[in-house]
């Protein structure tokens, strides 16, 4: 029964095997190691395996259950339909990051214990900070470091918090937390996990990394981060009402940003922090379809996010440039691209018949279910925002609008591979909704849910078509703006360069100041100070010395002088000598 | 198939394609009014039409808002953190 290797071997292993490999055999290589790996979570049974127990820890590497399947599914298809995307790329590395980084994720979902959840959790920061400093931009490289410095932050969080725990608990099982038994440590684990999951405020690495990242690294930096920490939440925090508000306000911020952003990989950046809104909202409402909705629809959005990462990517990649601004009119020239992001952003909305539909409503049941009408709203209004933003003004303004006079080609046949591939899937769930169903750590929950049903058919159409009215309406308010708008990011990009100005003024000047008064009065009296030890030595203890020398000197002359060479002369010394000391004894 | 063709007729008609969507609303509307109603989570869920407003009003809201929000605070020049 013992069938389970760890598909995260499959990457970290693989990965070293990339470079050594060459043209179409590297290619075929880099679509075998995913597939095997999907291969192997498919046929893996649920249990524990891989159990060690090292310096009084129980390590638990494998922890198979249907909560850890279901995200071990998508990610593994995820990696293959990323890696077939980025199958141009000739760089090894970049190749190499992204399989270490899919490895990280695949390890925290089958982490038993928190000391394998942080191990892996960093590799997944480091492997993915990689993924953007590979565009080799200028704004890449400062991204990147801003990138990892918060998730460095965010894993000391996780860190601090694990310690806590342990110390309070003396367990490192990374299990379900119950609300009630909720500390500090607990708060702080929680904290960490909400910095990776984009929780407003704690979300600004990402519309601020995720747009400079590589075509193709953006395309697996989409999908695993978020996820990997929705996984983490639901696995230990379902039901904390903290989640369900904040995941909430995610939802309508993201949207809200996404309205008057320029650049479309900020667009889907910040929707991406409203798609996991939902997520993290239905995790934290915590009944069985809540938490049911939030794991379809982890699975849903990792592929339709995908596919309208890959349809902005291959207009970035094709054209140049990502600023709708500079785009318009490229349907004539990239008409297959269009029309696989128009199956992500329908998806995304959640039409009837594509995948969005029977995830996103699962979640907005849930919280209608739970009696949450207020939270059940605002998830509405932010599906209202997300076929806004995603749906319609992003592929109208890049592909319609006013002709941009670029006349770019569509992308290599493998990218509009993996978008066709995708297309498909966020289709074929939306059609058959039971192969997602049947995933989900719920199943009777699951298989009572319906989302084919006249109301929910009747409330998704109207919405969304009234949107569209609204859209036209307000057409030309929407106009690109060549323009950026401020974040929570600029707390630490402002802050940190006010810092460096107050040291620059304040610290440096005072440590010059510092410098001179030193150079002036204290090079002096270090002089003065010298000179009295340089004469102290010379006199004091070159005196001592010298003296001690010249007595030694003075002695030895004497001593020289009592020996002659004669024996007659030691015998009477010697004799001498008895005498005294027999004398000195009798007298004494 | 030429995809470029298609969306060329469908942006040469592009009077048809708006009626076509009219009526779509209308239609949504209209069974929205006579369709069976069960499990109001919502006191909207009950009023027919609802989401078709609920729709229309967040979305020119939201254009209204958040444009403004931006132009007056949010808005800079993009070399703004050079």
């Amino acid at each position: 029964m013992n069938n389970f290797i760890h598909p995260a071997l499959f990457f970290i292993l693989g990965a070293f095997l990339i470079p050594a490999l060459r043209g179409r055999i590297r290619q075929i290589y880099l679509l075998i190691v995913p597939a095997l790996a999907f291969y192997s979570v498919l046929s893996m049974n649920t249990g524990v395996y891989g159990e060690i127990n090292y310096l009084g820890f129980n390590i638990i590497m494998g922890r198979v259950d249907s909560l850890s399947m279901v995200f071990a599914h998508v990610f593994t298809l995820m990696a293959f339909l990323g890696v077939l995307y980025g199958l141009h790329v000739s760089e090894a590395e970049q190749h190499m990051a992204s399989f270490f980084y899919v490895g990280g994720s695949l390890g925290v979902v089958f982490a038993g214990d928190y000391l394998t959840v942080f191990i892996f959790w960093e590799m997944m920061a480091l492997a993915s900070t990689f993924l953007i400093w590979f565009r080799r931009e200028p704004a890449s490289l400062k991204a990147g470091f801003r990138y990892l410095l918060m998730h460095i932050f965010g894993g000391l969080l996780l860190l601090a918090g694990i310690f806590l725990h342990y110390k309070n608990t003396g367990s490192m099982a990374f299990e379900l937390i119950p609300r009630e038994g909720a500390g500090f440590a607990e708060y702080l684990i929680l904290s960490g996990f909400a910095l990776n999951a984009a929780v407003f405020p704690l979300h600004a690495w990402l519309p601020d990394a995720y747009p400079e990242a590589t075509v193709t690294g953006a395309v697996f930096m989409c999908a695993f981060t978020t996820k990997t920490a929705v996984y983490v939440l639901a696995r230990g925090f379902p039901g904390f009402e903290v989640l369900a508000i904040m995941g909430t306000a995610m939802t309508v911020y993201g949207v809200c940003y996404a309205t008057i952003e320029n650049d479309m990989r900020r667009i889907l950046s910040y929707h991406i922090i409203s798609q996991v809104g939902y997520m993290v909202a239905g995790v934290g409402i915590g009944t069985e379809l809540a938490v049911n909705g939030a794991c379809a629809h982890a699975y849903a959005h990792i592929l339709y996010k995908a596919l309208l990462f890959m349809g902005a990517g291959s207009v970035l990649m094709m054209t140049g440039t990502s600023k709708l601004n500079q785009l318009g009119g490229l349907y004539k020239y990239m008409p297959l691209s269009l029309i696989f992001y128009v199956v992500g952003g329908i998806s995304i909305s959640g039409f009837p018949l594509f995948s969005g539909f029977v995830s996103k409503s699962m979640i907005v049941a849930g919280a209608g279910e739970a009696h949450h009408p207020v939270l059940m709203v605002l998830l509405l209004l932010a599906s209202v925002g997300t076929f806004l933003s995603v749906g319609l003004k992003l592929p109208y303004f890049a592909w319609f609008g006013k002709d941009c006079g670029l006349k770019p080609k569509e992308p290599p046949a493998n990218m509009l591979w993996a978008m066709g591939l995708t297309s498909f899937l966020c289709f074929f769930i939306g059609v058959y909704p039971k192969a997602l169903y049947d995933l989900l750590p719920f199943k009777e929950a699951a298989a009572e849910y319906h989302p084919y049903s006249a109301p929910h058919l009747s409330e998704t159409v109207q919405i969304l078509l009234f949107t569209g009215l609204g859209f036209f309406l307000l057409l030309k308010r929407l106009q690109p703006e060549a323009k950026i708008n401020l974040d929570f990011d600029w707390f630490y990009r402002k802050l940190t360069a006010g810092f460096m100005r107050f040291d620059e003024k304040y610290i440096q000047s005072f440590d010059s100041a510092w410098g001179e008064i030193y150079r002036k009065t204290g090079l002096k009296l270090t002089m003065i100070i010298a000179g009295f030890f340089a004469w102290f030595d010379r006199w004091g203890i070159d005196g001592v010395v010298d003296n001690t020398a010249y007595g030694t000197v003075w002695i030895g002359d004497k001593a020289r002088k009592v020996q002659t060479g004669d024996l007659q002369n030691y015998l009477a010394i010697a004799i001498l000598i008895i005498f005294v000391i027999v004398g000195i004894n009798w007298f004494l | 198939m030429n995809w470029v063709n298609i969306i060329d007729y469908l942006r040469n008609n592009i009077k048809t394609l708006k009626q076509v969507l009219y009526l779509l609303m209308a239609a949504t509307v209209i069974f929205d009014v006579f369709m069976p109603r069960h499990e109001a989570h919502f006191f909207g869920d009950k009023i027919p039409g609802f989401w078709s407003l609920f729709g229309l009003i967040c979305c020119i809201l939201l254009i209204r808002l958040m444009k403004g929000l931006s132009h007056t605070v949010l808005m800079k020049k993009e070399d703004y953190y050079e």
